[in-house]
């Protein structure tokens, strides 16, 4: 469950990153006119560091979390 | 060496207030309380009670002591958790003493950075809340902030979290007044065989993705500088790998000056032994050598293959208004380097010199930032502009000197709730 739970966080992190990042921040195609200076959804730096941050929080979900019965290292 | 039975409740000064620390602590609340003011009075009145001006027509510098700073302290922080996390990673044993130090001053780095760009905004929070809402992909600021404040800062938390839950168990157990806090460090960590390979593991982990992304953090910092079309001085190849070579070297400076003092600390002084500050000595000298052979090959193109406003820039390096500066702080880098140099050949180490040359190298790091900086901005237009000046003024030093002060707060702070050595070690 542990595990299952970090790679969650850790995908969760990086697809919120990248999605954040390319296509929410980065403006695609030619700028033609000002808007092209503004991230094409308000916010969306945010959205990348709330995902890397995420990424980085997996190593505790991972540390932190108690171990179940079943578990072993 | 130390061992549990003999170590007092809480080692290495941890929780005990001394009449030492108040005194120190309460000077250093003071000249943060004159840090404070002076930033009011900015606050206040803007910048104009600054020495920053517009480049060009008003002849001045718009990026001053405060960017200096941010390039220092983010600098710093990155060369420190650089060397912490090595030391860890590839487990070398002098060094291993002074991860808990190296990671400790790292994140009061990273804040005092983070906190030297905002007293460098005539709008604080316009800025912050315009960072998160409108910051763009496309702009080194971007990488620069989101992965110093994302990255870098909560990586760097997560890592001395997690490494000091061992050591925070340990102390969870013993009678003092901070059990509780401890024991929410610890948070169930009960030193099992399985919890303790999860550590090493998750350990390693860490440490590969935060070398990477603090190493990109501050490249992207110095592309800011780098990537500067227009503005002759900064444009170059070497702007990043000088940036990250410059804060490994002030990193390990910082780190001899602060591992020295922390000797003081009862038990800390065998385990800060010389073989450690040699270690950090010669990380320091074989980067200043690089980082030497860096400046000269920037000397020499910009030398024999500059444009005029480019050759202008070098120039007031040379003989111009900054050549006093500039070869004070070669002068100090030369001289570091030979005082590590001669040490590593005599094999012989001397704690007072290391610290000297820390000393001058951490002086003359903040010097270099200064002149990476300044002299574009003042000399390096491209239109027909006079040359500019720039004077910090008083508000600036009270608001820099302020800043260094809650850094040494905070450190002093971090002094009595974190065991400044690894009492998990001492228990194996």
């Amino acid at each position: 469950m542990r595990g299952f739970l970090t790679i969650l966080t850790i995908l969760a992190g990086v697809v919120l990153a990248v999605v954040s990042y390319f296509f929410m921040a980065a403006p695609l195609g030619q700028s033609t006119n000002e808007s092209f200076s503004n991230p094409r959804v308000p916010f969306a730096a945010t959205g990348f560091v709330i995902g890397v941050a995420l990424v980085f929080i997996s190593a505790i979900v991972y540390e932190v979390l108690p171990e179940s019965d079943s578990e072993s290292v | 060496m130390a061992t549990l039975t003999n170590i007092p409740v809480l080692p290495y000064g941890v929780g005990r207030i001394r009449r030492g620390w108040i005194a120190s602590a309460a000077v250093l609340l003071i000249i943060f309380v004159v840090g404070v003011f002076a930033y009011s009075r900015q606050f206040i009145h803007g910048e104009e009670v600054t020495g920053l001006f517009d480049v060009g027509t008003r002849g001045g510098a718009p990026w001053g002591l405060y960017v200096v700073f941010v390039v220092y302290f983010v600098g710093v922080s990155t060369g420190l958790m650089l060397i912490g996390i090595v030391a860890e990673l590839l487990k070398i044993g002098h060094m291993r003493s002074i991860t808990r130090i190296a990671e400790g001053l790292a994140i009061i780095s990273l804040i005092l950075g983070a906190l030297s760009v905002i007293v460098d905004l005539g709008q604080p929070l316009r800025g912050i809340i315009g960072f998160f809402q409108y910051a763009r992909p496309m702009s080194p600021f971007f990488g620069t902030f989101t992965l110093v404040v994302s990255g870098a800062l909560f990586a760097s938390v997560v890592y001395l979290f997690l490494t000091v839950r061992p050591d925070a168990a340990i102390l969870a157990k013993r009678k003092s007044g901070l059990a509780t806090f401890y024991k929410w460090w610890a948070s169930g960590y009960q030193d099992t065989p399985a919890e303790r390979a999860r550590r090493e593991r998750s350990s390693i982990w860490l440490a590969f993705g935060i070398l990477p992304l603090r190493i990109l953090a501050y490249s992207t910092l110095g592309f800011v500088f780098g990537l500067q079309v227009g503005r002759p001085g900064w444009q170059s190849a070497l702007q990043a790998p000088g940036f990250i070579i410059l804060a490994v070297v002030s990193g390990a400076a910082l780190l001899i000056l602060v591992a020295a003092a922390a000797r003081r600390i009862p038990g800390a002084r065998d385990e800060l032994s010389i073989p450690t500050f040699s270690w950090m000595s010669n990380v320091m000298t074989v980067l200043l050598v690089v980082y030497l052979y860096f400046l000269l090959a920037e000397l020499l193109t910009t030398g024999y293959t500059s444009t005029e406003a480019s050759w202008r820039v070098t120039d007031s390096l040379l003989t111009g208004q900054y050549a006093v500066l500039n070869w004070v702080s070669i002068g100090m880098l030369v001289l570091a380097t030979g005082m590590g140099g001669w040490q590593m050949v005599m094999r012989n180490y001397s704690l007072s010199m290391m610290v000297a040359a820390g000393g001058l190298v951490t002086i003359s790091a903040i010097l270099q930032r200064y002149l990476i900086i300044v002299p574009s901005l003042t000399t390096g237009a491209l239109l027909p502009y006079k040359e500019g000046t720039y004077a910090p003024t008083l508000i600036e030093y009270g608001v820099v000197v302020g800043l260094v002060a809650l850094g040494a707060l905070m450190f002093l702070a971090f002094l009595k709730l974190v065991p400044i050595l690894e009492i998990q070690k001492e228990n194996d």
